[in-house]
């Protein structure tokens, strides 16, 4: 059993007392009570816990909850089930665990062969070679490749699942700061809450930031909220509970993962509601940059969160790539705890004094864009490059290991209604509904910090200036409540204001594309892709125009690669 | 899952109904004098326009009532109707 080498001597929400045992890839390895799969890892050290689909390269974790893209499990023993997030899997006694979709193991997987080969196997490459004598005979072989969990063996745990119908005033998707304290305003006011929450414990944002809220620490403000919602007969509370359809007449349906009924494995919740908060926070969105799938590239909010909620150090050197001042607290958190910050690569020109003040005597690269990264099983080092022109550099010392991107992205359910709204037209019927500032913008906008990446459409700037002028004075007066706002749906439909800090849906999408796009540069050994290029470009030279229309400056060579895409197969 | 109202049980939802096709859909007065064209067309091409249609529903899981509803098909909408539907 390996010792946890990673762990921090205090802090967390672990209880370092109740030491639970699990097995993972067949090895044995011990974690706190409170941790997930992802945390217990991490804090032994581990790095490479999953393959790719195609060409198992090599994956680490990634995020900290439902965000995470790379690193899934299959679940053996009773609770068999295959294809879970690793970050998602509470630590429970007994849990056995294993990579899926490599062999023998994670570590060492036969199929990475594949990866010598990625320049032979193009898309479609299997149906259009294994033609001869006839394809059934190597069907079973490439089907036996090509899954990702195995169907389980074990005879099933006896349990049903479970549909329940409910109507209740007010529905709060979401128990941050944000979810809490609307669900708080409601219930007060004597209308029935229903309050479904994802995480495994309210607090959402709160449980991987250190915070303070009416002056003592943002857990205790959590804690005394939830208390008094749960005194309340008014008010229904769901964890581990995904809002994941938003209907009708404002029918949101909710699963909730753990029902605390014996015998029942999940619950669905067919939700009418007259009102409905949607409070889902913000999920970081990647940067991309060549080979940012290597084992040891971690989000921000990510590392926040294992610092902070797991007491945890993903690693021990870092190089942070951002695009806004936020990643500069996650800098100060990391070196709190003794994570060595190598540099900050940041792809604005100009960077705000107060965000560099957080990090004294950090490297600062501004203008500069992570390229590209080494390693094989782990990250080793990444390559920088100036954001316009400049030729690729190592960052110094090269032993990094987090290299990260920060650009929020709606929750799910908020995705969710404005899919609905963008391809069916539906803004009409869905009664009331009330638009709540991310947790994050909320404590953001609580230390007056401004936008970053200021919009140059002028229409929507000037109708945007006018707004946050407005939202802003009130959010500040009054706190989280003043938050929830109602929605006009006439005006812009759900392109709503999220605060100062958290773009809208709109201006999300353009400065992420825009950022996006700007670190995609040519990879440093590229010929091969840019022929790949050839047959997309069509697809991204709308973009393109656009991002250099919005950014008003020439732009990169956007002949990156969209094979970067393919490899991640 | 639309919220249809039902003009005995007030709101319920869709699942308790059953959709019954456009509201007055004529049937022909002498069918066999018809074109097989023009027959095939009535029995199995109802219009789907874009916008508000009337369009009957029954109430088969609640109290059996018929009512014919208008209703946007764009935005799912209910809208008010003024005529008796027939």
């Amino acid at each position: 059993m390996a010792a946890e080498s990673m762990r921090l001597d205090q802090g967390g929400r672990i209880d370092r007392a109740r030491t639970i045992a699990f097995t993972f890839n067949g090895r044995n390895y011990t974690g706190c009570a409170g941790d997930t799969l992802a945390s217990a890892l991490l804090a032994h050290g581990e790095r490479l816990t999953a393959r790719s689909f195609k060409y198992h390269r090599p994956r680490g974790i990634t995020g900290a909850g439902q965000e995470e893209p790379s690193s899934f499990v299959e679940l053996l023993g009773d609770h068999q089930s295959g294809s879970q997030p690793i970050t998602t899997v509470r630590l429970r006694d007994g849990l056995q665990a294993r990579s899926v979709n490599c062999w023998p193991s994670a570590r060492f997987d036969l199929l990475a062969l594949n990866q010598l080969f990625a320049r032979m196997l193009p898309a479609a490459f299997y149906y259009k070679t294994f033609m001869w004598p006839n394809w059934q005979v190597y069907e079973p072989h490439i089907r036996r490749a090509a899954g990702l969990s195995f169907a389980p063996d074990a005879d099933r745990v006896v349990g049903t699942y479970e549909t329940r119908h409910w109507h209740c005033d007010v529905l709060v998707v979401g128990a941050g700061p944000a979810g809490l304290m609307a669900a708080l305003s409601a219930a007060r006011t004597g209308a029935r809450v229903l309050l479904a929450d994802d995480g495994t414990e309210p607090g959402g944002s709160l449980l991987g930031r250190k915070e303070q809220i009416d002056g003592r620490a943002a857990i205790e403000w959590v804690n005394a909220a939830v208390a008094e919602l749960d005194a309340m007969a008014n008010v229904t509370r769901l964890s581990q509970a995904c809002a994941w359809a938003y209907r009708e007449a404002n029918l949101v349906v909710v699963t909730e993962r753990a029902p605390s009924t014996p015998g029942i494995f999940q619950r669905s919740w067919r939700v009418r509601a007259l009102q409905v908060v949607i409070a889902t926070g913000a999920l970081e969105r990647p940067l991309v940059f060549h080979d940012n799938d290597r084992p040891g590239v971690m989000l921000a909010s990510a590392v926040q969160t294992y610092i902070h909620r797991y007491a945890v150090r993903p690693g021990r050197r870092a190089v942070l790539f951002t695009n806004n001042s936020s990643a500069y607290e996650v800098a100060a958190d990391m070196r709190s705890v003794g994570i060595e910050v190598a540099a900050i690569v940041d792809a604005r020109a100009a960077i705000p004094a107060d965000a560099a003040a957080l990090v004294p005597g950090v490297e600062i690269l501004a203008a500069h864009v992570v390229a590209a990264t080494d390693g094989r099983r782990s990250l080793t080092g990444v390559h920088v490059r100036a954001r316009v022109g400049g030729a690729l550099r190592p960052v110094d010392g090269a032993a990094l290991q987090v290299a990260l991107a920060l650009d929020e992205q709606p929750g799910r359910a908020e995705q969710h209604v404005r899919d609905a709204v963008r391809h069916r037209r539906v803004e009409d019927d869905r009664g009331p509904v009330h638009r709540v500032h991310d947790a994050v913008a909320q404590l953001v906008a609580r230390r007056g910090l401004h936008p970053e990446v200021p919009h140059r459409d002028p229409e929507r700037g000037e109708r945007r200036a006018a707004g946050d002028q407005q939202r802003g004075d009130r959010g500040r007066a009054l706190g989280h409540a003043a938050d929830a706002e109602q929605h006009d749906a006439e005006a812009g439909g759900f392109e709503e204001d999220r605060g100062q800090h958290l773009v809208g849906e709109q201006r999300a999408g353009d400065v992420a594309d825009l950022l996006g796009d700007l670190v995609r540069v040519p990879r440093p050994r590229g010929e091969i892709k840019q022929r790949l290029d050839l047959a997309n470009r069509a697809v991204y030279a709308p973009a393109a125009a656009h991002l250099a229309e919005v950014l008003q400056e020439p732009l990169l060579d956007v002949r990156h690669d969209i094979s970067s895409t393919f490899r991640n197969y | 899952m639309l919220l249809i109202t039902c003009p005995h049980c007030g709101e319920r939802n869709e699942s308790e109904f059953i959709h019954g096709g456009p509201a007055r859909m004529r049937r022909p007065q002498d069918p066999s004098a018809l074109s097989d064209e023009a027959w095939v067309d009535y029995l199995t091409v109802p219009s789907n326009p874009l916008g508000a249609v009337d369009e009957k529903w029954w109430h088969a899981r609640g109290c059996g009532a018929w009512t014919v509803l208008r209703r946007d098909t764009m935005t799912h909408q209910f809208l008010p109707r003024s005529d008796d539907g027939r």
